[in-house]
């Protein structure tokens, strides 16, 4: 029976391993268009940023499959139907991953769950890219935020939520002014609840 | 040694095909997610 079992063993391992390998070697192949779909949606999202919701629906045709994307979407208006094939030839050179910081300024972090989009898992995320702080979020270029969205698979929510302004609110110090446009943004208040702010995404 | 046509393994894939298919399963999703490498920090 112990015989039996360690062959059984044996055999789920061999299984498990051809298996990783084969995931591993697939993905190398055809995972790798992904950064390029992304930065194509990127591109879009640059070519008509008026367009919202009509880049959206480009957008989600192109994630799945990027080389049908031209030619499926062969609706919308022709300044929008053009952009997928400059997108489809856009390099990833847009994401530019942020610089961290090794540890916390002073020992002490930022409470970023108080931005609306970050609750603690992204915090913990974000602590290990080194973001630790407001100001660090309110600095970050169009391809730092294009990197990091890429890189929490967010598909355009941090630039929808508007993290970098309300980090700059927040490393500002103007309380007052965060609290008019996001309500208390990521954080309950003392009752448990959260009030929105003009600005807060309804979902 | 073990023996690939002894009826130990015989037995094992006969029976418990499916499991060694989740296995495999298990193994191809692993190892796709394990080729998404995030570059170091400050990379």
């Amino acid at each position: 029976m112990l015989h039996y079992l360690v062959e059984l063993f044996i055999l789920l391992f061999i299984a498990y391993l051809i298996g990783a390998f084969l995931g591993w070697a697939l993905r190398n192949m055809f995972g790798s268009d992904a950064p390029s779909a992304y930065a194509a949606r990127a591109q879009l999202a640059d070519a008509a940023p008026a367009a919202e919701p009509a880049t959206a629906a480009v957008a989600a045709p192109l994630m799945a499959a990027p080389p049908a994307a031209a030619s499926e979407v062969a609706a919308p208006e022709a300044a929008v139907s053009e952009a997928p094939e400059t997108a489809a030839t856009a390099t990833p050179g847009r994401l530019e991953r942020p610089k961290g910081i090794a540890a916390a300024r002073g020992g002490k972090a930022d409470k970023l769950q108080r931005i609306s989009g970050i609750g603690p898992k992204n915090e913990k995320i974000l602590h290990g890219l080194g973001i630790f702080h407001f100001d660090q979020i309110a600095a970050w270029s169009r391809e730092q935020v294009n990197w990091v969205d890429d890189h929490l698979k967010f598909n355009g929510r941090i630039t929808r939520e508007e993290w970098i302004r309300q980090a700059r609110l927040l490393a500002d110090g103007k309380e007052a002014e965060f609290a008019k446009l996001y309500g208390t943004g990521g954080m309950k208040n003392a009752d448990g609840g959260k009030v929105s702010g003009t600005r807060t995404r309804k979902t | 040694m073990f023996d690939l046509y002894s009826n130990g393994f015989r037995t094992i894939i006969d029976h418990h095909w499916i499991w060694l298919l989740v296995a495999f399963a298990i193994g191809v999703f692993v190892g796709w997610k394990t080729s998404e490498q995030a570059p170091d920090i400050n990379a």
